[in-house]
């Protein structure tokens, strides 16, 4: 074949190639196009393998021309390429719409007790405040519930009717609050120290919307040297705007608890008529929040802690009192009946 | 208990106080005032007698006029704007003046007095109509008085218009001295810093005994028992004129809500309320003499006391009994038999002290308290019991024209004052008060405590009192009286300052925190539930074989005053608990509860050997043959999909795939997190279908479809594991985690549970110990190679026989085994297909390696396992 023919044949390839690839519709078009214009049996191919018998006149003519009709086919083809995976993409997010508001697959959320959530917030804020918790048992010893509190023996809170007592050995109970913890802690630490003790305790109570024969207190300890009665009600204050997030009053009052002395109660301004009185309190305007005092040196006396060197400061508070404020919970069987419906509302 | 304002001053000045005033001041100071409640009609004055003397129109209104009133002889007569028409001049009427408080007509609310501008004339007060005085409904006009009425008296006396206020005041335990006015006129007197008042009567009940008359019968009175009351006294009245109480007494009674019955009843409740010493007054014709005794009683006497009720005595009782039988429960209530009634006219009066734990324990078991023996317990002064008895008689001379007879008296009332000591450094050191000891005892005297005074405690900053007797019982030591002084001082008035930094916080058991995350995380809600439990739920997890004689597994505490049967032991497992709350949660709108505890199970210690010798080594007093365990525990009942709607259908059926297995596969899935979230190496953790105590422990499980699951890792540990296990001194034992399975279908319908439910509990200490150290290891960059092997085994053969004979045999370039299907082939065959991984930490494996170790992997499945292959 001439070199006159073989260029003619060359600039139909090339026609006949970029009308193929420009025309092809889908990505198996211009495959088809790719194979028969650039694929190994095409007729480029063959005159490029065929260079090899051309006088090299003819190679230098025929040579650059096949390469650059190589050049412009494969370019065509990319570009086409790009333009129908484009167009083929285009055409797929046309057809591919779902509903979005349909719901998301997976489980449904599991939720936390709410008496959990409030003692990771109380150990929280109280940590931070450099007190570690400590845990302890709740079958215990009438000397570990009563005697090493300061209890007297004729003290109504030891009778039956108001302490629940087992059958795990001789004046065994069930504790009724979680001052066991702080005898149990000083007998093991040295002082200083600072405890927070989480943990269920239990009275002999008919069940209604306040009571319940079990709950949950978690109590507080601090031994130190120099520790006063205003430091108490310092941590206190700020431990309740802490847990509140917001400034309420509070007031610390004279009362009585058997291990500690001086005693108070501390009350908060009631978080949902703001003092007014309502329901809540009872038209107090005050909820009682915790019971507190500095230690009774007969308590220190008890775990052979020297109260003319340390003093120290102790309280207790109810946790469910204090989720029932913090989420305006009116009922505390509500903690108890593990209802789903109050469950995934925290 | 209920204070009247106006009976509280009667002891202490209270001029210039209110009621709310005195309320906060003792709740901040003493006893919690819970509320303040008005007595009567809530009038204050200034409220006085005027005369008209002048009625002109109001220069800028038609309806109103101005008038001019003479307030006071002799004074400038004022001027009051009046919209009253029944007025005329020479009236007298009532006015309140600016400061005073009266009722608005219209809606009986507190209206307050000023002077002030009335369309433009001053006006000085007001004339009141009898509505705005509380005195009658009638609104309509001024109210016009007595012609002949003095101008300027208190319009309020004249009226007889009365206001008390009246306390609530929360009691205390260990403060029985304060249930009386008199108990709290000290701790008002103490905290304003005024004094008490002196008691007029003293003087005048001296002037009677002079007058006592001899001619009455004298009662004779006795103690049997000591230790029970330490003093015990009767006094004579006679010509007591009855009927029914008036005046101050009964005013006073009704304020505090007190029914009144007769005026020597009301008398003796009066001085008790006054006082706080409980009185007792019996009718002298019912009392057979010669003796009146406080004893204990005898089995099987009966009283039948005020309230109409027949008491069952029994020798815990302590009564007074005249010479024939019980005429009263010491301290509780009076018998019946020997009450005042409307015609008695001699009367016994007794006034005792006795024990209150006594009181408590007659009380409990007659089950009868009274608001007398609300005061025994508390605890009542022996050394005042003499004066209340006078001052019951001195009301019953001036009330019912009694005649004084003789006191008899049994035991003692002579108490010694104790004195205690304080150290004014004490009061610096822990209340950061500074006071001289002077100071702290005027501070203190109001409460009945008086100076000791010495030289010496004065150089050393000490102050000596004597304890009143009434406060004997809670004023012991130096730090009772820091609080005495603390509270006078006032909280309000410490210096408030945070405690500095001094012992930093140990780290936090991160371990249960992790575990409600995880399976929360997974869809699962945590419960609280009663650790208290009935005998049923108790044994309703295990076969019957192991249960005691009372029905009581031996391993299990029980509480020996239980509120009722669903509280009488304490549990040994949270599943009952859990599958209570999943069928509750059914029955109200949740099909498909996932619920799960972290919580306590309780034993005896015998169950296990080490701590029952832990226990064995203390001393009595501090042990107990209890053990507790914490647990997780969970419960799902079907699914907990957002939503199904995308679901793709199931393709197998059979047995080998069915979707009832479902709930146990979804709990294992479940734990496999949780173990894999706590960094347990999966690999580690044993599903064993059979194990020994199975049928007796764990009959709350399916037995076809439950494991115990168990801690056993494999012998290729990583030198950290193995370093990890050296520290806990865990010697490669197995340790058992805890259990897993479909809840038993009987157990599910005794709970009317339905759908089938899986359940697991595990015990956190086990999980705490397979919990592998984090060590990093190096990731391989050689390229792997993965296998699949398709395994026909008889039915029998287990998963995990497969997978633990592949892992054996394999050499170190095994990394992974993965199952990817299973089939049914027969009814004794099933096929198991399995994914391989190899890969080499340095080399790049050759397939022929690879080759050689499946090669051996399906001989030794062939030798083991009975195993065939058909690809």
């Amino acid at each position: 074949m001439s070199s006159t023919e073989l260029q003619t044949q060359l600039e139909e390839i090339k026609r006949q190639g970029l009308d193929a690839i420009n025309a092809a519709g889908s990505s198996t078009d211009l495959e088809d196009a790719r194979v028969k214009f650039l694929g190994s049996k095409s007729e480029l191919k063959t005159i490029m393998s065929g260079m090899g018998k051309l006088s090299p006149d003819e190679k230098r003519s025929i040579g650059p021309l096949s390469n650059n009709v190589r050049q412009e086919l494969e370019t065509a083809l990319k570009d086409r390429q790009k333009a129908l995976y484009k167009l083929e993409l285009d055409k797929r997010l046309q057809s591919e719409k779902i509903d979005v508001t349909l719901p998301g697959i997976g489980r449904r959320a599991g939720h936390i007790h709410p008496l959990t959530q409030m003692t990771e917030e109380i150990i929280e804020i109280l940590q931070g405040m450099g007190f570690t918790v400590v845990d302890g048992p709740e079958i215990e010893t009438e000397y570990y519930n009563f005697d090493a509190l300061n209890t007297p023996d004729d003290h109504p809170a030891r009778d039956s009717q108001d302490t629940f007592y087992t059958d795990a050995g001789d004046k065994v109970l069930l504790r009724s609050q979680t001052s066991t913890i702080q005898i149990r802690a000083m007998e093991k630490m040295k002082p200083p120290f600072r405890i927070i003790a989480p943990g269920r305790v239990y009275r002999n109570e008919e069940v209604n919307a306040r009571k319940y024969p079990l709950f949950h207190q978690i109590e507080g300890l601090l031994i130190d040297k120099d520790v006063t009665f205003g430091q108490l009600r310092a941590t206190l204050d700020e431990f309740y705007r802490l847990l509140f997030k917001r400034e309420l009053k509070t007031r610390f009052r004279p009362d009585f608890f058997p291990f500690t002395e001086p005693s108070a109660e501390l009350d908060c301004q009631c978080p949902f008529c703001m003092g007014d009185g309502c329901r809540t309190c009872g038209q107090r305007g005050w909820l009682e929040l915790l019971g507190c005092g500095m230690v009774d040196p007969n308590v220190l006396k008890a775990v052979d802690i020297d109260p003319n060197v340390w003093s120290g400061f102790a309280f207790g508070m109810g946790l469910e009192r204090v989720a029932m404020l913090k989420y305006g919970i009116n009922d505390i069987r509500h903690f108890y009946n593990n209802d789903m419906r109050f469950l995934e509302q925290f | 208990m209920k204070l009247s304002f106006d009976w509280l001053s009667d002891f202490v000045d209270l001029s210039g106080l209110t009621a709310q005033e005195v309320a906060d001041k003792l709740t901040m100071g003493a006893f919690e005032v819970e509320e303040v409640r008005v007595v009567g009609a809530d009038i204050v004055g200034p409220l006085v007698v005027g005369q008209i003397l002048e009625i002109n129109p109001h220069p800028n209104a038609d309806k109103i006029r101005v008038t001019k009133i003479r307030l006071a002889e002799g004074e400038e007569p004022s001027e009051i704007v009046c919209g009253a028409w029944n007025i005329e001049v020479g009236h007298k009427i009532p006015v309140a003046l600016p400061g005073a408080k009266v009722l608005n007509r219209k809606d009986g609310t507190a209206l307050h007095i000023k002077a002030g501008a009335i369309r433009g004339v001053t006006s000085n007060g007001m004339l009141c109509s009898p509505s705005e005085l509380g005195v009658s409904a009638d609104g309509e006009g001024i109210l016009i008085l007595d012609p002949k009425t003095q101008v300027g008296i208190d319009a309020k006396e004249l009226l007889g218009i009365t206001t008390d206020y009246v306390l609530i005041v929360e009691p205390r335990s260990n403060r029985g001295d304060a249930l009386s006015v008199l108990g709290l006129a000290r701790e008002v007197a103490a905290l304003f810093g005024r004094p008490l008042k002196q008691q007029a009567w003293l003087e005048e009940f001296e002037e009677m005994q002079k007058n006592a008359s001899n001619d009455l019968p004298t009662v004779r009175t006795g103690i049997e028992c000591g230790e029970d009351s330490p003093f015990f006294s009767i006094r004579t009245l006679s010509g007591v004129a009855g009927g029914e109480s008036d005046g101050i007494i009964r005013r006073r009674l009704d304020a505090i809500g007190v029914k009144t019955v007769s005026k020597i009843v009301d008398i003796t409740n009066y001085v008790m309320h006054e006082l706080g010493q409980p009185l007792h007054a019996y009718d002298l014709r019912r009392l057979k003499g010669p003796v009146l005794q406080v004893r204990r009683a005898k089995e099987d006497e009966i009283l039948k006391t005020i309230d109409d009720k027949e008491r069952k005595l029994s020798d815990e009782v302590l009564v007074i009994a005249d010479s024939e039988k019980v005429v009263g429960v010491a301290g509780v209530m009076g018998g019946k038999d020997s009450e005042i009634a409307d015609d008695s006219s001699e009367i016994a009066l007794e006034a005792a002290s006795f024990v209150a734990a006594r009181v408590r324990r007659s009380s409990r078991k007659i089950g009868l308290s009274s608001e007398s023996s609300l005061r025994f317990e508390r605890g009542v002064d022996t050394a005042s019991v003499r004066n209340a008895s006078n001052r019951a008689a001195y009301l019953m001379v001036k009330h019912c024209g009694a005649k004084l007879g003789p006191l008899s008296t049994a035991g003692s009332d002579n108490v010694e004052r104790p004195k205690v000591r304080i150290r004014m450094s004490e009061l610096k050191r822990l209340c950061e008060i500074e006071l001289v000891a002077d100071a702290a005892g005027e501070m203190l005297e109001p409460l009945g405590f008086k100076s000791v005074p010495s030289a010496d405690d004065y150089n050393a900053g000490v102050l000596t009192v004597s304890v009143p007797t009434f406060r004997m019982k809670d004023v012991t030591r130096e730090i009772d009286l820091v609080e005495e002084l603390t509270r006078v001082y006032g909280y309000e008035n410490l210096p408030v300052e945070m405690p500095s930094h001094t012992v930093p916080a140990q780290p936090l058991d991160r371990i249960p925190y992790q575990i409600r995350s995880s399976l929360a995380g997974q869809g699962l809600s945590e419960a609280w539930l009663s650790s208290l439990t009935s005998l049923s739920d108790l044994n309703c997890l295990k076969s019957s074989s192991g249960a005691s004689n009372n029905g009581k597994h031996d391993t299990a505490i029980g509480v020996l005053n239980p509120l009722s049967a669903e509280h009488q032991v304490l549990r040994q497992s949270l599943i009952p608990g859990l599958i209570r709350a999943a069928s509750y949660n059914q029955d109200h709108g949740s099909p498909s509860p996932w619920l799960f505890e972290i919580g306590k199970a309780y034993f005896h210690a015998n169950k296990v050997r080490s701590i029952a010798m832990q226990q064995a080594n203390l001393p009595e007093h501090k042990r107990t043959n209890a053990f507790e365990e914490q647990m997780v525990s969970a419960i799902i009942v079907g699914e907990a999909a957002l939503s199904n709607w995308l679901d793709g259908k199931v393709t197998f059926n059979d047995d080998l795939h069915s979707l009832e297995m479902r709930p146990f596969f979804v709990m294992k899935g479940i734990v496999e997190t949780l173990a894999a979230n706590l960094r347990i190496s999966p690999c580690s953790l044993k599903y064993e279908a059979d194990w020994q105590e199975k049928s007796d422990s764990h009959s709350w499980l399916h037995p076809g479809r439950s494991a115990r699951i168990v801690f056993a890792p494999p012998e290729t540990q990583s030198a950290a594991e193995k370093d990890q296990n050296k520290k806990k001194g865990r010697k490669g034992n197995p340790i058992v985690i805890g259990y897993i399975g479909e809840l038993h279908p009987a157990l599910a319908d005794e709970f009317k549970l339905s759908g089938r439910a899986a359940v697991m509990e595990l015990s956190v200490q086990s999980l705490k110990e397979s919990i592998a150290a984090v060590s990093f290891a190096e990731i391989f960059v050689t390229p792997s190679m993965q296998r699949d092997l398709t395994v026909d085994v008889p039915r029998e053969v287990k998963n995990q026989d497969v997978q633990e004979c592949i892992k054996a045999t394999g050499d170190e370039t095994l990394q992974e085994v993965e199952i990817v299907s299973i089939f049914a082939l027969s009814d004794k065959t099933k096929s198991l297909s399995y994914r391989l991984t190899f890969q080499h930490p340095s080399q790049t494996l050759t397939a022929a390696a690879v080759d050689g170790v499946m090669a051996k992997i399906r001989d030794a499945l062939k030798a083991k396992l009975q195993a065939e292959f058909r690809l």
